[in-house]
């Protein structure tokens, strides 16, 4: 499974962090800093993994921003960059040509798409348009209430389409 | 459509949040210090509890208040102080609050934090919600905060969500709070199973996907109860593979490859050992595999490496290990370092199964073992372990030894080191050899190597081949001193190391060869000034220079002797008692002192009479002059006085009285069950043994060193005392045995020899290594790789060789040939492995 998620700026801010094995915050910290610290050294051109105590850190650099997962030993390396490669997919989709900025003052919306890509650390959802759409979906419902054509409960909601697939 | 397009995009990007907040943000962004990111922080506390005040009314107020807090929790400060307010907006109304309060409670809580709970009553709350999504979020939520306490109290509802809700959407997040209810508590299994096992044909393929983690869950801990699940799991993977589940699950040209993927491991778990229902698999797999070689990319890529993971760890079948085998030469062969990587661990996997995989990978090995990438490098180490054989363990003990020297990293350090000392002990060609390696083992990697193996080469020493060839164990023994004699003058030895040195000097040390008993003593009073200082190091030396002065019969050197007057009156208790018992033993007679000290006798069996019938005298003396006789633990816990015996000597229980008793039941301590005369010898063997040299504690007593295997580990002999001397008792057995006898170090086989012992040893292996030409064998010229061209050097080449040259082609290749030529057959290594078994 996956045990975390990190995106860190090159200069080794955390723009997002997401946890998925329980971990007390101080546990989290030294990760975080470990982790970046590692991830930053390694020169361009080598292979994306790196063995990292009990566990394998996957990491892959888009434009300024690094995506970095931890994964259990036995994972698969290759599917994991895969997977980070499609959450940078769906993130540009729904910003339309993300960038970091998006992100740091978006970091919310970063988590939500997160959070309908990866439960619990296994991958739940694979289809792209399913992801887009239910996060398009709550921006909707969102706008909604936001402008009064709904009461909030969301009886809207049942207009629309659940992910068909 | 256009202009919509972007204003769309636009309102995605605008803040939920005012403009300071954006400001701050971008000063954290250039900010250049630490403190000055503090700072910055505590601006945005002081911001978000002003938000706490007004978010009661305002939701854009919560709303920020919300994006506040998970922004400073990201950046790794203390949000304890605003996790109630976070968690009382997760009842709010709003959607939109309640989805970002659910998200900051989520990354905000600590596991065990006890606010946990009062996010409960809300989840339960909301998954009663008419809205799916409210549902959706809460479910998530779930995912999130699940603990074993509560998965008890969310699983009725989470099971009826499941049956009953009529959108794959919450059912698919229902699914997956199984799966997550069954890794923090795998109790649920049973209940969970049927639910999960009912969704693998579900006709929405993301709810049947969401089934499959779950599932995974349960095969990982049981693969045997859910055998009858392959042919389900084989007929997806077939549908998936061929595109069946639609359109919106193609990536990058792949057929729902995630969905593949999540099907081969779990037919890896399944098929692992049985071979009925890997049959099963066979055909489908090589399909997958088909399918996926023609794509080509990262995708494709990563579905044959699993492919290849799957096919080796179901029962073999020769036809999909060579397509196995194939792919993994298309990864070596890849430039990019990836797939190289994934090669390397596909290779790894192959070479369980059948080593012969490696001969034709030889050179794309030896390049991975070269690269600059340490990843690639480490991985390459771990094939290396696999293959290890008494052909070339001394090829393979170089490099990771070369490896040592380089990495940083500690818990690699430490994976290296366990498996070398595995493989030396395993496939060790000679004695020398494995002292050598040890001792260079502890030069480049003290600090992580075990305290087990400074046991193992002192017992090697001490008792030498166990053959009845004195020479060739005195020339063992002489090349150790000469070697440690040299180490001693290079700065900063390990601990360990140094602890070794001690005791082999200690008793072995009138052999060395180029300077005499004086020479010695004077080289081990200088370790605390030339090495460290500290207590235990002064004390090994303290006792070494006993035991070398009494065996030799020769008087302390000038400097020896300031060290012991010295540590006589050192801080350190046990290294003050070390040294007046040395000191006094060297007063006594010239025969008392050989009796007490005995030259090589390390290893020889030792009588303990656990009834101590010497102080029998004593005992009777005191019990003449009153003493109460002395009565056993079993006996004073029936008389009840012994106080977690029972309540023999407590008044009844006052209300305002004070307390005797103690709070908990300490455990009984052993030593004082023993014969309170029984008890000093023997708490005086545990107390110093942090030394080399327990016997020197007996003082006059006992003779010779009790513990061949015990003494020389430090941090064994403190764990033996107590526990050995009970078990003697228990036993009946009067001999304290602490030497399995029978064990084979290796054979007399190949009797070193003195030039390479006496050089300084442990380097020497290196330049052996790469500077003998060996006999080029016909393996490499056989192998395909080879066949290939001039551009690989000679130098790789001749690597490769005496890496793989143990292979069918080249029986005398490298160093093996010239050791078999010794007199070792090939074989013969293996079959009387070092380590004992």
């Amino acid at each position: 499974m996956i045990r975390f998620v990190l995106l860190l700026s090159r200069q080794g801010k955390v723009r997002l962090a997401k946890w998925y094995t329980t971990l007390s915050q101080k546990e989290r910290g030294k990760i975080t800093k470990e982790v970046t610290s590692l991830v930053l050294a390694r020169p361009a051109k080598l292979c994306n993994f790196i063995e990292w105590k009990d566990q394998k850190v996957v990491y892959k650099r888009y434009a300024s921003l690094y995506f970095v997962a931890g994964i259990d030993q036995d994972d698969n390396e290759l599917l994991t960059l895969e997977i980070i490669h499609e959450f940078v997919e769906v993130l540009d989709k729904y910003f339309g040509n993300v960038c970091e900025l998006d992100l740091i003052f978006n970091f919310h919306k970063a988590y939500f798409i997160l959070d309908e890509l990866l439960l619990a650390g296994e991958l739940q959802e694979t289809s792209k348009k399913a992801v887009t759409r239910v996060i398009e979906a709550q921006d909707q419902l969102v706008e909604q209430v936001k402008a009064g054509n709904v009461n909030e409960d969301g009886s809207l909601a049942a207009s629309f389409a659940g992910p068909r697939g | 459509m256009e202009v919509a397009t972007k204003l769309a995009a636009m309102a995605k990007r605008m803040l939920p949040v005012s403009g300071v907040f954006d400001e701050l943000i971008r000063a954290i962004g250039e900010s250049k210090s630490k403190s000055e990111e503090d700072a910055i922080v505590s601006k945005l506390v002081e911001l978000s509890r002003a938000r706490i005040k007004e978010a009661r009314r305002d939701p854009r107020a919560q709303k920020e208040l919300l994006v506040y807090l998970i922004y400073i929790e990201m950046l790794g400060h203390d949000t304890n102080w605003a996790q109630a307010a976070a968690i009382q907006l997760c009842s709010d109304k709003n959607l939109a609050v309640k989805k970002l309060a659910y998200l900051a409670v989520s990354l905000l809580l600590e596991p065990a934090s006890e606010l946990a709970i009062m996010v409960v009553a809300t989840i339960q709350a909301d998954l009663r919600s008419d809205n799916f999504l409210t549902v959706c979020t809460a479910l998530s939520a779930i995912c999130h905060i699940a603990s074993p306490e509560l998965v008890g109290v969310f699983l009725p509802q989470v099971t009826a969500l499941l049956k009953s809700h009529d959108r794959d959407l919450v059912k698919k997040k229902a699914l997956l709070a199984l799966h997550r209810f069954i890794q923090v508590d795998p109790g649920v299994a049973p209940e969970v199973e049927r639910l999960l096992i009912d969704k693998i044909g579900y006709k929405e393929p993301s709810v049947m996907v969401a089934s499959l983690c779950g599932l995974r869950e349960l095969v990982k801990r049981n693969p045997a109860g859910y055998r009858n699940l392959v042919h389900y799991f084989t007929n997806i993977l077939k549908q998936a593979a061929e595109g069946k589940l639609g359109r919106a699950y193609e990536y990058h040209r792949a057929p729902a490859p995630f969905v593949q993927l999540e099907l081969l491991r779990l037919l890896a778990l399944l098929g692992a050992g049985d071979k009925a229902a890997s049959e099963n698999m066979y055909a489908v797999v090589a399909e997958v595999k088909r399918r996926a070689e023609p794509l080509g990319n990262n995708i494709g890529n990563a579905l044959v490496f699993e492919c290849v993971r799957t096919i080796t760890a179901i029962h073999p079948t020769a036809v999909l290990l060579a397509g196995a085998a194939e792919s993994v030469a298309r990864f070596l062969g890849a430039r990019e370092n990836n797939l190289r990587y994934a090669g390397i661990d596909a290779l790894t996997r192959l070479v369980e199964i059948d080593p012969k995989h490696v001969q034709e990978h030889q050179l794309a090995v030896v390049d991975c073992l070269r690269s600059p990438d340490v990843t690639l490098k480490r991985k390459t180490l771990q094939l290396l372990y696999k293959m290890a054989g008494p052909s070339n363990i001394e090829v393979i003990a170089g490099e990771v030894l070369g490896y040592l020297r380089e990495s940083q990293d500690e818990v690699a350090r430490g994976d290296a080191v366990r498996a070398l000392c595995d493989l030396a002990e395993r496939y060790a060609p000679d004695h020398t050899w494995f002292v050598d390696t040890m001792n260079e083992l502890f030069e480049v990697a003290g600090e992580v190597v075990p305290a087990s193996l400074a046991d193992n080469l002192t017992r090697l020493l001490a008792e030498g081949t166990g053959e009845e060839d004195e020479g060739a164990d005195e020339e063992l023994r002489r090349g150790a001193v000469d070697s440690y004699l040299d180490l001693l003058d290079r700065p900063k030895l390990p601990h360990v190391l140094l602890q070794v040195i001690c005791w082999v000097l200690g008793e072995y040390g009138k052999l060395a060869t180029r300077c005499g008993v004086e020479g010695v003593m004077d080289r081990l009073a200088a370790i605390p000034e030339t090495q460290t200082a500290d207590d235990e190091v002064r004390g090994w030396a303290v006792s070494a220079l006993g035991k070398l002065a009494a065996q030799a019969g020769r008087p302390l050197t000038r400097d020896a002797a300031a060290l012991v007057e010295g540590a006589a009156r050192a801080e350190s208790v046990e290294l003050q008692q070390r040294a007046l018992e040395v000191a006094a033993l060297l007063r006594a007679p010239a025969a008392t002192q050989r009796a007490t000290l005995p030259y090589d006798a390390a290893a020889e069996d030792v009588g303990v009479d656990p009834q101590l019938p010497f102080l029998e005298g004593f005992v009777q003396q005191a019990l003449h002059n009153g003493a109460a006789p002395y009565l056993s633990l079993e006996d004073r816990l029936a008389m009840g006085l012994t106080r977690d015996g029972g309540a023999g000597l407590h008044a009844p229980p006052h209300p305002s009285a004070l307390k005797f008793a103690a709070y908990a039941a300490a455990p009984p301590q052993q030593p004082r069950a023993h014969p309170p005369a029984a008890a000093a010898p023997v708490a005086a063997s545990a107390a110093p043994a942090g030394g080399l040299i327990a016997d020197m504690n007996f003082g006059g007593l006992i003779i010779s060193q009790p513990s061949g295997s015990a003494a020389p580990a430090a941090a064994a002999a403190p764990a033996a005392a107590p526990a050995a001397a009970p078990a003697a008792q228990a036993s009946g057995e009067p001999q304290l045995i602490l030497n399995k006898p029978g064990r084979k170090w290796g054979g007399a086989a190949a009797a070193p020899s003195a030039a390479a012992a006496s050089s300084a040893a442990a380097p020497a292996s290196s330049p052996q290594q790469y500077g003998a030409p060996p006999p080029r064998p016909a393996s490499t010229a056989a192998s395909p790789a080879a066949a290939a061209p001039p551009p690989v050097d000679a130098a790789t080449q001749r690597f490769a060789a005496s890496l793989f040259g143990g292979g069918a082609a080249s029986p005398a290749g490298g160093l093996r040939g010239r050791r078999a030529a010794g007199a070792a057959s090939p074989a013969k290594p293996a079959a009387r492995p070092l380590r004992r078994r």
